[in-house]
Order: C-alpha cells, then sequence, then structure tokens
C-alpha cells in the first residue's frame, strides 16, 4: 500500500475514525494496528519482524542506558544498541554489496578466491527507523531524551505508518510526546491535513510521475542520445525528485495531522540555495540533521585537532556515508563523495569567497544572489547524474556527453521530439504547474495561503486541485516513489 | 467533526459527478482499443442474420469481412481488436445481439489458449475499456469481484484524461464536428463498417525479433474455464437458434512447427471438450512468414486474402451442409 493508492485513501479515513471514536486510552493501539496493516500490506512478512526487532534491542538498550550510571558502561550499552541496529540494517541492506566487493577485490589480489553472493532482501523502510532507533539511543546517552517505558509507544515511535516507509525521521524529543498527548479533535488539523496530503499527491502523481517517463527515455536508453538531451533529462531528474519526495513527505504530515502529529517539514525551496550547505538544510531536511548531529558533529569534534582539515574530512566522511545509507552501490557512494567534496572544498574557499565579495562590493547585489543559486543548481545536478544513472559507466557517458559538446543541440532536438510527440498538451500543463510548484513548494504555506482565501476562490481551487489529481495522476504500477529504495 | 464530514462529502459528490460527467460526455475517445465500443455499436447496428468473428488482433488486421460478406451472403462483424479482451469478455459482450440464424466464429490466439492468466481479467488496459463499454458490469464483475479495486483509480484516471484530451483536440483544431462523429479521431488505427482495420502497417519484423519467438506453450489448455466458458456460450446461441463455430488462428511456420505438438494436442482436446464444431485444423492457418508483419498474430495484406479464402472455403462448407445444400 502507498499513499497514492486507492486503498491508502479508503485506510487513511477508517484508521482516522478508528482512532477518533476509539477510548483515550486506546488509541495508540489503534495506530499501532494501523501501522502494522500498513507494513504488512507490502506483502514482505520479514519487514514486520524486522521492526519487531529494531523496537526490541532498541527499547531494551534504550532502558538499559537510563538506568545504567557507570560512564564507560553507559557507552558500551550505546555501542551495543547501535552495533545491534547496525548489524540489522547491513545484513538486510549490505551484504549483496559488500559480497560483490570482496569478490571483486578477490579477483584481484587472490584469483580464485570467492565467497557466496548475497541475495538482494527487500528492507522497505528499514534504513529510517533503524536511524531513528540509533538516534534515541544516543539522545538517551546523551541525557537529551529520557527512555520510553511503554513498548507500545516505543514501536510506534518507530513504526508510525505516516513515517514508517520514507520518513521523515522523527526525534524521540518530537514525536513520542505527541504520542502521549491527549487527543482532541481539531478541525483546523483535518483540514489543512487533508490540504496538504492533496497537495503532496498532486505533486507526486501529477507532476513527479510524469516527468519520470521523460527522464527514463534518456538515462535508461543512454546510448541513444548525447549532450543536450542529457542536460535536460538531468534538470527534469532534478525536478522528479524533488516532486516526489517532497510529495510523500506532504502525504506524511497530512496524513500524520489528522492525527493531531506535526512530522519535520523535510523540504524548504532546495533549489533556492544559494551554496550545498544550504542546499543540505533545505534538502531531506530531517536525514541532514541526522548525519549532521550523529556522524559530522562526532567525527569533527574526534579530527578537532586537524582544524579546517579535519572538518574537511568530517565532510567528506559523512557524505559518504550519506551516499551509502541511499543505496548500497556505487552510484550512491560517488553522489554522496560529490557533496562531500562540494562541502569540504568550501571550508577553504568560504574566506576567499567572503573577501573577494567585499573586494567587488557584489555582496547587496542581487545578482550575486542569483549567480549563486545557479551554480549550487548546476553542481547539485551535476552529483544528480551519479544518482540516477544505472551504473557508474552510464554516468560517466552522460558526464562526457554533456561536456562534449558534440551533437549538443542536434541531441536536445531529438529528445525533446521524443517528448513531445506525445501528450503537448499534458506536458505544457505539468510545466506550467513544476512552476506554480516550485513557487508554492512548501505544503504548509500552500495550505496557509489556500486557507486565507475566500470561499468562492477556496472551494474552486480545491475542486481542481482534486480533479487534476485524479484526471492528469498517473496511478498503478508507474507510480513509484524513488526513496522507497532507500 | 459533522462540518469537516459534511465538507468532505459534498467535494466528494462534487469530483465524483465530475468524472461521472466527463466518461458520460458524448465525445469519442481517442485511444486504439477504445474502438471496442465502436465495435459493439456495429455489432448492435447489424441485421441479422449475419456472421460474428470473435477473437483478438489477428482478426483486426487478417480478415476481409467484405469479401466475406459477398461470398457467403451473410452481414459481417468483426469484433477482433486486442487479445487482451480474451474469449469469455468478448463472447458476454456479444450476447445481447445474437439472434436467430446467426453465425458466431471464435478464433482466439494461441496465447489466448495455451497460456494461463496474463490475459482477460488480468490486463489492465482491457480492464479499463470493460469499464467504459459498460460500467456497471466492468464494476461488479472485474473491480469488485475479482479483487481489482486498485486499479478503479487508475482505469478512471486514464480514461477521463483520454476523453478530456480528445475534447481538447476537438476544440483546438476547431473540428467540432468530429465530437459526435463516426469513427475514432486520433487513433492509429481506423476501421470499416464491418469492423476490419482499414489501414494497418505492414512493418515486416524479422521472425528473429517477433513476440513469442522461441516460446514454448503449455502443451494442452490447462484452465478449463476457456473451454467451459465457450460452450456455455454454445448453450446460450442454441437457444438463440444460432451456431458457434471454432476456428484456428495464424501463426508463422516456422514458429508453429516448434510448438506443433502442443497445438495438435490442444486440437485434439477441443475436438473432445468443446460442443460445437472445430473448422480445419490448427495447420491450415500455418503461414510463411513473408504473410506476416510485426507480430505472429498480424497478416499482410496478401496473408489476409490468403486466410480469408480458406475461411470462406471452411465455413462455406459448414453453411452448406446445414442448410442442406452440401
Amino acid at each position: 500500500m502507498t499513499f497514492s493508492a486507492l486503498n491508502y485513501f479508503l485506510f487513511l479515513p477508517l484508521v482516522f475514525l478508528a482512532h477518533h471514536f476509539s477510548p483515550a486510552g486506546f488509541r495508540w493501539v489503534v495506530l499501532l494496528v494501523a501501522s502494522f496493516l500498513f507494513y504488512a500490506a507490502l506483502k514482505v512478512p520479514h519487514l514486520l519482524v524486522v521492526l519487531l526487532a529494531v523496537s526490541a534491542i532498541s527499547y531494551g538498550f534504550g532502558l538499559w542506558l537510563g538506568n545504567c550510571k557507570d560512564e564507560k558502561g553507559r557507552l558500551r550499552i550505546l555501542w551495543g544498541g547501535i552495533g545491534s541496529n547496525l548489524l540489522i540494517l547491513v545484513l538486510l541492506k549490505y551484504l549483496p554489496f559488500l559480497s560483490r566487493v570482496l569478490n571483486q577485490l578477490f579477483t584481484v589480489v587472490s584469483p580464485g578466491a570467492s565467497i557466496p553472493s548475497a541475495k538482494v532482501i527487500v528492507s522497505i523502510g528499514v534504513s529510517y527507523y533503524v536511524f531513528q532507533a540509533i538516534s534515541y539511543l544516543v539522545d538517551i546517552y546523551l541525557e537529551t531524551a529520557e527512555p520510553e517505558r511503554h513498548y507500545g509507544y516505543f514501536i510506534l515511535y518507530l513504526g508510525f505508518f505516516p513515517k514508517l516507509l520514507q520518513g521523515p525521521i522523527e526525534r524521540a524529543t518530537d514525536l513520542l510526546p505527541q504520542l502521549h498527548r491527549h487527543y482532541s479533535f481539531s478541525y483546523e488539523n483535518v483540514r489543512s491535513g487533508l490540504l496538504i496530503f492533496t497537495w503532496g499527491l498532486f505533486k507526486k502523481v501529477v507532476i513527479a510521475d510524469r516527468l519520470a517517463p521523460l527522464v527514463n527515455l534518456a538515462y535508461d536508453n543512454v546510448h541513444a542520445y548525447s549532450g543536450g538531451a542529457f542536460l535536460l533529462a538531468t534538470y527534469l531528474f532534478a525536478l522528479q525528485i524533488y516532486f516526489d519526495f517532497s510529495g510523500y513527505t506532504d502525504m506524511a504530515l497530512g496524513s500524520a495531522r489528522l492525527f493531531n502529529i506535526n512530522l519535520t517539514e523535510n523540504f524548504n525551496s532546495p533549489y533556492f540555495a544559494r551554496s550545498t550547505a544550504e542546499f543540505w538544510r533545505r534538502w531531506h531536511i530531517s536525514f541532514s540533521r541526522w548525519i549532521l548531529d550523529y556522524i559530522f558533529k562526532p567525527l569533527q569534534i574526534s579530527l578537532r585537532n586537524w582544524r579546517e582539515y579535519g572538518m574537511a574530512v568530517a565532510l567528506l566522511l559523512t557524505f559518504l556515508i550519506s551516499g551509502l545509507w541511499h543505496g548500497a552501490n556505487w552510484q550512491f557512494v560517488v553522489w554522496g563523495g560529490l557533496h562531500g567534496l562540494y562541502l569540504s572544498a568550501s571550508v577553504f574557499y568560504k574566506p576567499w569567497q567572503k573577501k573577494i565579495h567585499s573586494a567587488l562590493n557584489l555582496k547587496k547585489n542581487p545578482i550575486l544572489g542569483y549567480w549563486q543559486m545557479f551554480v549550487t543548481f548546476h553542481l547539485v545536478c551535476f552529483a544528480w547524474i551519479f544518482f540516477r544513472a544505472s551504473s557508474i559507466a552510464d554516468a560517466a557517458y552522460v558526464v562526457k556527453s554533456i561536456f562534449s559538446g558534440t551533437g549538443f543541440i542536434r541531441s536536445l532536438q531529438a529528445y525533446l521530439d521524443a517528448l513531445l510527440a506525445d501528450r503537448l498538451e499534458i506536458y505544457l500543463l505539468v510545466f506550467a504547474l513544476i512552476m506554480v510548484g516550485i513557487r508554492h513548494a512548501s505544503a504548509q504555506v500552500f495550505a496557509a495561503r489556500l486557507e486565507s482565501l475566500p470561499f468562492w476562490i477556496r472551494w474552486p481551487a480545491y475542486y481542481s486541485l482534486a480533479m487534476m489529481v485524479i484526471v492528469l495522476g498517473v496511478y498503478g504500477s508507474k507510480s513509484k516513489f524513488i526513496y522507497f529504495n532507500f | 467533526m459533522i462540518k469537516i464530514t459534511a465538507k468532505i462529502i459534498v467535494m466528494t459528490i462534487l469530483v465524483v459527478a465530475s468524472c461521472a460527467f466527463i466518461l458520460k460526455m458524448p465525445v469519442r475517445y481517442s485511444h486504439d482499443l477504445s474502438q471496442i465500443m465502436l465495435k459493439r455499436e456495429i455489432l448492435a447496428g447489424t441485421s441479422s442474420p449475419k456472421i460474428v468473428f470473435v477473437g483478438g488482433s489477428n482478426l483486426l488486421t487478417g480478415l476481409d469481412s467484405t469479401l466475406i460478406k459477398e461470398r457467403l451472403h451473410y452481414n459481417v462483424v468483426n469484433l477482433g481488436l486486442y487479445q487482451g479482451f480474451g474469449i469469455s469478455f468478448l463472447l458476454e459482450q456479444a450476447k445481447p445481439y445474437i439472434n436467430s440464424g446467426d453465425i458466431v466464429v471464435i478464433v482466439p490466439e494461441y496465447t489466448l489458449l495455451l497460456i494461463d492468466g496474463n490475459f482477460w481479467p488480468f490486463d489492465e488496459h482491457a480492464i479499463k475499456w470493460s469499464l467504459a463499454l459498460s460500467p456497471a458490469s466492468a464494476l461488479e464483475q472485474i473491480y469488485f469481484k475479482r479483487g481489482k479495486m486498485d486499479l478503479l483509480l487508475k482505469s478512471v484516471s486514464e480514461l477521463s484524461r483520454d476523453k478530456l484530451l480528445a475534447l481538447t483536440r476537438c476544440i483546438a483544431s476547431r473540428k467540432l464536428t468530429d465530437l459526435y462523429g463516426q469513427g475514432y479521431l486520433y487513433g492509429y488505427l481506423h476501421i470499416d463498417q464491418n469492423g476490419d482495420a482499414r489501414h494497418y502497417s505492414e512493418k515486416k519484423v524479422p521472425l528473429e525479433k517477433m513476440e513469442w519467438y522461441g516460446y514454448k506453450y503449455k502443451k494442452t489448455i490447462t484452465d478449463g474455464s476457456k473451454i467451459k466458458d465457450m460452450n456455455e456460450f454454445n448453450s446460450f446461441a442454441l437457444s438463440r437458434n444460432a451456431r458457434v463455430y471454432f476456428l484456428y488462428s495464424v501463426y508463422p511456420q516456422a514458429l508453429f512447427d516448434e510448438n506443433r505438438e502442443a497445438f495438435f494436442n490442444s486440437y485434439t482436446q477441443l475436438k473432445e471438450q468443446l460442443q460445437f464444431t472445430v473448422l480445419g485444423k490448427p495447420d491450415d492457418f500455418a503461414y510463411p512468414i513473408e504473410y506476416f508483419s510485426d507480430t505472429p498474430n498480424h497478416l499482410t495484406q496478401l496473408g489476409k486474402r490468403v486466410r480469408t479464402h480458406k475461411i470462406i472455403e471452411l465455413l462455406g462448407t459448414e453453411i452448406r451442409a446445414a442448410s442442406g445444400h452440401p
């Protein structure tokens, strides 16, 4: 069951009604059962076992940490908890990759030797709640959070269905108090929740899913196109992944709000960022904060004696890990590495950049802002090439094609002809909607603006949104969320 | 709670009513498969006695109904369009229009006989167009009974979009008469008054690149419901004083030889289990690759002519025998 499937549109109101009409002390049970049903609907039984295992381990280690007063003992417990969670994640997600890498190493170091290849195991959602579990344990260790004593609420914290499959990655201090809080019906929350959900659905099924075949056209047949086509396809992919993931997040936020729960906003117009550091403050915010707090900061502290070199190494390592989190293959490692390089480099050029801007008196010039947005967007797009390509070889081919310039216009023309050959009207409409979407991309902002309008504008707007979602949306097997894979 | 519920209900009614309005607009769909609706109209408007051919695209592209009409002196309706519709669905659609003296010739592709699943009621396109064709029966028989509710939104969305696009294009091209005219606006296929494709690409595909190249069919017809459905339709036809025949579809000789055993096993099975006549044998319609265009089911003009003559021969013999003039 995904957020854009008809069965979810039936499931959500049923859960809402069951939750609303349940006795106060029983509401968490409704949400927990709903979350189990939601996860079970993926028809991958081992995932429920994994959720139970991760929650049991983290719950146990959390209580143990909370009760232990000895500092060395606490550290051992913390590493025990983190290690157990990471072991589950590695076993599920990284074993095939590791076995492949080891076998490749063997072919060089010791020809003839090999280890059995591990099978790919479905791990939808696991990396999200494992990260939540780790942050929970670290927060208890740092005494910024209290251990949760109620196992039911703890599973719900990890497995609450709106954020189970693709986040946001919630902190215990943010979500657990909301789960415990007394529920009372809120007209405003239901109204804005539904609106945010529909806006997210629109972003996903109308924009992202309509862009997907256009991107696939070039990226799934890399040798059929060259420079110009890849440049445009990469821009389109940048939009596709943004609308896909932010659409999902909006649907998660909207669903949760029906139960008076506010999840973390994951996006804040990321393509308007003026540096890659700012981009990461606006893109997949809950994840960025997580890697900043739980990977970068400890690394930075341990490398502090190397001063700015330590900072650069910490950034590089953090983003390599971030790449690996996205998927067990080299394209994601390179993607993460590129972002790490951008940020590491900025450690050294930032002071010079400031001096140059001051010397040229550019600080207050609005053109500087646009130029920085342009450069940042293109750096991000360059990294997206590795993220989207099916292999490193394909990515290298795309990069080479874009920069070689040969047949650039001809290729662009061929790609445009293929794009516009069918259903031109829809593409023009989608283009117009992207423009609107970017401007009002934040679901909260969109909902707030719409709600402030008079009735005679608001209702036609609601109606148009709903009709566009139905008529222009892409449904069925073609509508898959990109971040499901992570 | 009551306030928001009322608002949600009002909005839901508005949206559902709008979708229903779009789907019911008197504008023709533009998709090729929507011609199933036109074919049903042709069937409804053709007087008896008539010969109705039921099958997939082997009939659409490989039958000269006008020639059959001339030679056998029967009106002819070619219901063949797309194998995804399967046989049972098309037979159900044909039922209301079968009258005394009519002849129904069932010509399924080999895939429909010797592969389980994949086609009706699993094919998403066919399910969608069944909704356009008969909304109430599709909702009950397919979406509810067969648990395809997850496809309902997709079907409604795609049908509404297709209709609005057709409308937009009519308005843009100022050809408003097209909205209600016969024939399809932008479909790649156009059909004549009998349901045959007027123009079909004769683009040749090499044998080794054809669909089903090297495919090994099941050795026998394992899904008993296929034969059961055809026999049930035969009982229905008999009650209307109509006759039913089975005819083998076309196949390239080289691919036919690879599956000869399976095809003849099915022949033996059908001869034993069908309660009506099987006309000819499977190899009557195994032709050289030159007779085929892009798939093992689609004939060229030459192939179409040869096949139609064979059908006239087989069917003519039966008709003469039935009328007491051998």
